[in-house]
């Protein structure tokens, strides 16, 4: 059964059917070399870089932006989900600081890509609780 | 700078501190302004790239692929550095005949300040369901994409749990898998035009990856629910976009988010008398960002939407250098002659920026026009014919979407454009 | 909870009748209730209108319709001004655009003249066009009504509301009355959700229900016939298309559709009339839409490219005999119905409301004007209508007024606060929009729902989870982040 796979890399779009065969790959409709290589990827591996926000406490931010550093797994957005959903934070949070490292996998981080710093006039928001 | 020492008189301010104005004021700085001002309404700077918590800003300009809050944060951090002024919970209300610009804030109340240029940076806001008339009910659970996106990702607030979105462009699109990825179920994407509207690989990351159906050559034509939103109705329409008969579809649903197209905010430029293009929605600008205004700078969404924040930042780099020159009158001579361009709209073209080209002295060696198209071309020849009719150049592409924005390195052909007085541009394949 | 259910007068509806009769009752020594089955004051017909004041030229001599409309028309500009209300007196037209219609307009004239509306006149093409200049080359001649105005018709009818609150009116939101108390051809009171309520007297101001209510008391009198009538809102860069309320000729079942000014700058075309089944309806519709674009654009063609920023429709309460009906019930002695209140409904409310308590005094209850003077009340301005010293004398003594929350209209948090503030809190969306205007500008509250949502919920003390557009059901935030 061939995959479909859009390719991204040029406007072009080239829909490239991708077939596994065992250890092989077999495509056809590619125009160049970068989208065969990416639709060989998009099908023994595809990544995403995944990003979303996380509950922090004692900021005026309510979520602070995170992403991680290199792309993960596709089908490891779930885990992903589940995993940042629980955090809670508490402020100052640096720009770029590292909340998780090797999140769901070794040599991907999960960062701030917002600063959060403290709150000081100590407002507590009655509206939502933790 | 706090809030409450800034200045009665600056030599460059700038309305809006997202990423047009934020270049506007480091490139005002970097060309010899001394007093430079920002003045944004939310309670930070970065505009609205600080919701926008995605990848994909940064290619062009930094060979990075950022989120939104990176990219701004490479901004900020220079108007930090560079001492630049900035006023955030703050709005301009007017400004008058002698360049004074009516602020009000909540430290301050209102103050009113006097500016030798004056750049408008204050972006776009969103089509509303009132400008495409959709029948039905006036439930709550309606949103355009945009509050939606800063309801979920500044305050940290649900908007809906079933959820269809109306609109294939991108902030649809990422709206699409934002949702998606916060527990809620994305019913589908509704397009009116027969292909999307926003990039592929957005195509891909957030709809494909995700198993959302994309409905293309659809719309809405009935909401239901007289309290919360709780079904749509929608129908195939043709390539006219007139809807087809008995092709009716309902889904059901708590949320219909609206990513139908974005408008450049203009209600300051207007009552400062600054004239404006109709085709874009934003002002006559010249080819050094000057309005009809003289001291008068416009960049970014205000002048016209584009796709991509590196161009934004480009196009607010040029604004804020021709304001600086401007202000400082470190220039003597601004222009070499008098000579000035309309350049118009011919077939298969819906804008073109600028759409005033001047003998400006202090011009780019890249001189370019940005162009959009009215629809898709393989293939695009691009040809600059005078009054006459007579070719004054051509240039080719590969392609041209109507969802990009394509620029025309007119360098070469610069003074030849300029014997003429008016011009226009079109496209054939 | 209401601690006490015992009043003198319950007034059943919080609409422009309702709230015009709750406010003369305050002069009285009356212990007054408003039940009102909406979240809010103003939820009916008195939402979805055209906010116009008209002249009285429109309704056959001899009815209560001619006769209130008049003496209505004559009080609303004092009455305006009493409560900090923007009243103009526009005038109007009605635009004939051919031979016969021409011709209608002298009976429209002497019809105006018998009910007494003064100073009716009919002009021809040349004079119309001056005062006009967007009006359509089909237009022949029109009836010119100096008298009639525009009004901004919530803010009116919240503050005949506050001011009736402020002087000890309860006013008892979202509970809809689903029976009538009635003893040995007495009434007694009212049946509702949340229990019983008792009085003397009690006024059915329930607008499209009002037949329903007096169903309950066996009366057959009335059956609601509910027209909808669409409208369509043009951004404001189209404010000078028309200076004064363009109606086409009036027909038998409506006033005909119109191009009119809001008295916040607006232009707004519609007003057809379509026989509904359902009168809950609501919606607006493509055939209602085509309806009245082609008959508006006869009117004024620019209305064909003219940008459109929202659109409403709104159910009358039309019913058969096509006059007001105003009168106390012999089989429930203190009942009084003002039932089938439709145009021109809210240009006759000030006279209706003094109708009604001259059928109270005379019936039921001697009005002994109160011991202690009234206390007055006025809507406070919203802030951008203030000269810019007031403005900073404002901010500076509340900070609030120097944030601005909805940048179309420039309404600041302290505009909002006041509504929060009020003598009836305006807690929903809908509420706070039709009293401050945030949200009815061109951006249709896309950037002011955020700052209004945290406001509310940190002011109004409601979560966030809990604040609704309108009524029960509507709410606006499903859930919070990873929850």
């Amino acid at each position: 059964m061939p995959d479909k796979v859009t390719c991204i890399i040029c406007p072009n779009s080239c829909v490239i059917e991708a077939t596994k065969e065992g250890e092989e790959i077999s495509l056809n409709g590619e125009s160049c070399n970068r989208g065969k290589k990416y639709a060989i990827l998009e099908v023994t591996d595809p990544r995403r870089i995944f990003t979303s926000t996380v509950l922090i406490k004692g900021s005026d931010l309510k979520v602070i932006p995170v992403r991680t550093t290199r792309p993960i797994r596709k089908n490891e957005w779930i885990n992903a989900k589940q995993l940042i959903d629980k955090l809670r934070l508490d402020a100052p949070v640096e720009f770029g600081k590292i909340i998780i490292s090797d999140f769901l996998e070794n040599g991907i981080d999960l960062i701030a890509t917002r600063e959060a710093t403290k709150n000081d006039t100590g407002n507590i928001d009655l509206s939502r609780k933790f | 700078m706090k809030r409450t020492e800034i200045l009665d008189n600056y030599d460059v301010t700038i309305i809006g501190g997202g990423p047009a104005g934020l270049s506007a004021a480091i490139s005002s700085k970097v060309n010899g302004a001394n007093n430079v001002l920002v003045i944004d309404r939310d309670l930070y700077l970065g505009g609205i790239l600080q919701q926008c918590i995605h990848p994909g800003f940064g290619l062009k300009k930094f060979n990075l692929e950022l989120t939104g809050p990176e990219y701004a944060h490479k901004f900020i951090k220079k108007v930090l550095d560079m001492d630049i002024d900035y006023i955030i919970d703050a709005f301009v209300t007017e400004i008058t005949k002698n360049n004074e610009v009516f602020i009000i804030c909540p430290e301050i109340g209102i103050k009113k300040i006097t500016s030798k240029a004056i750049i408008f940076a204050m972006g776009c806001r969103e089509k509303t369901r009132g400008s495409i008339r959709i029948p039905g009910f006036r439930p709550a659970g309606i949103f355009t994409a945009g509050t939606a996106q800063r309801l979920i990702n500044i305050d940290g607030l649900g908007v809906g749990k079933r959820i269809v979105i109306l609109g294939s462009g991108d902030i649809g699109l990422i709206m699409a898998r934002r949702c998606t990825l916060e527990g809620a179920k994305v019913e589908a994407v509704i397009e009116i035009q027969q292909y999307p509207s926003g990039l592929n690989r957005n195509v891909q990351q957030c709809l494909t990856d995700f198993e959302i159906p994309l409905f293309l050559g659809h719309t809405i034509t009935d909401i239901q629910g007289s309290k919360r939103i709780n079904k749509v109705v929608f129908s195939k329409v043709d390539f006219n976009k007139r809807i087809i008969s008995n092709t009716e579809k309902e889904i059901d649903c708590d949320t219909l988010l609206l990513s139908i197209g974005l408008i450049p905010e203009n209600e300051l430029t207007k009552k400062a008398g600054i004239e404006i293009d109709s085709s874009t929605g934003g002002p006559f600008v010249d080819n050094m960002l000057q309005t009809s205004r003289k001291g008068f700078f416009a960049c970014g969404n205000v002048v016209q939407i584009f796709d991509l924040v590196d161009y934004v930042s480009n196009d607010g780099e040029l604004a804020g250098k021709s304001a600086a020159i401007y202000s400082m009158r470190k220039v003597k001579n601004r222009y070499n002659s008098n000579k000035k361009v309309f350049i118009g709209k011919g077939r298969g073209i819906k804008s073109v920026i600028p759409q005033i080209l001047k003998d400006y002295s202090f011009l780019d060696k890249n001189k370019q026009i940005a162009v959009r198209v009215s629809d898709r071309f393989e293939k695009p020849v691009f040809s600059l014919k005078n009054s006459s009719g007579k070719i004054i150049c051509e240039i080719k592409k590969q392609y041209a979407l109507p969802a990009e924005m394509i620029h025309l390195n007119i360098n070469d052909y610069f003074d030849k454009i300029l014997k003429e007085k008016t011009a226009f541009l079109e496209v054939k394949e | 909870m209401d601690q006490n259910k015992d009043y003198d007068v319950l007034i059943i509806g919080a609409g422009v009748t309702g709230c015009s009769i709750a406010r003369e009752l305050c002069f009285f020594d009356i212990k007054t209730a408003v039940i009102e089955k909406s979240s809010y004051v103003c939820s009916g017909q008195s939402k979805a209108n055209g906010a116009i004041i008209h002249g009285g030229h429109n309704s056959k001599p001899g009815t209560l319709k001619a006769r209130l409309n008049v003496k209505g028309n004559s009080l609303f500009s004092p009455l305006c001004s009493k409560l900090g209300v923007k009243f103009r007196k526009t005038g109007l037209l009605v635009i004939a655009t051919n031979v016969d219609e021409s011709l209608s307009l002298n009976n429209l004239l002497a019809q105006g003249q018998a009910n007494g509306v003064r100073d009716l006149s009919i002009i021809n093409r040349e004079e119309l066009v001056k005062i006009e200049p967007n009006i359509g080359g089909d237009a022949k001649s029109a009836l010119l009504v100096p008298s009639a105005g525009i009004v901004d018709v919530h803010r009116f009818v919240i503050a005949l509301a506050e001011f009736a609150a402020f002087n000890s009116v309860d006013f008892i939101l979202e509970n809809e009355v689903n029976g009538l108390i009635i003893e040995n051809t007495k009434i007694l009171g009212v049946k509702t959700a949340r229990g019983d309520y008792f009085s003397k007297v009690v006024i059915n101001c329930a607008g499209i229900d009002s037949d329903k209510i007096m169903n309950m008391a066996g009366l057959k009198d009335i059956k609601i016939l509910p027209r909808k009538g669409e409208y369509y809102i043009l951004d404001k860069s189209n404010s000078n298309m028309v200076k004064r309320p363009c109606f086409q000729m009036p027909n038998k079942n409506s006033k005909g559709v119109l191009v009119f000014p809001t008295i916040n700058g607006n232009i707004i075309f519609g007003g057809n009339s379509k026989l509904i089944d359902n009168k809950n309806d609501t919606s607006t519709t493509e055939e209602g839409f085509k309806e009245v674009i082609n008959k508006s654009s006869i009117l004024v063609p620019k209305i064909k490219n003219a940008d459109i920023i929202a659109q409403f429709s709104g159910v009358r309460s039309s019913t058969e005999n096509e006059d007001f009906f105003i009168a106390k019930a012999d089989t429930a002695a203190g009942l009084i119905n003002v039932a089938g209140i439709d145009s021109p409904g809210l240009s006759s409310a000030p006279a209706i409301a003094q109708m009604v308590m001259d059928i109270i005094d005379n019936n039921f209850i001697k009005l002994n004007k109160k011991q202690n003077a009234v206390k007055n009340y006025k809507l406070k301005p919203l802030f951008r209508e203030l000269q810019i010293n007031e403005k900073n004398k404002l901010i500076k003594s509340n900070r609030m007024y120097g944030r601005i929350i909805c940048r179309c209209e420039e309404i600041t948090e302290g505009d909002v606060m006041d509504a929060l503030q009020s003598p009836i809190p305006a807690k929903t969306i809908d509420a706070i929009k039709f009293r401050t205007l945030a949200g009815t500008g061109r951006c249709q509250g896309a950037f002011d729902l955020e700052r209004i949502l945290k406001l509310v919920s940190k002011y109004g003390f409601l979560d966030i989870l809990k604040i609704c557009k309108n009524e029960e059901g509507s709410n606006i935030i499903t859930n919070y982040a990873k929850s």
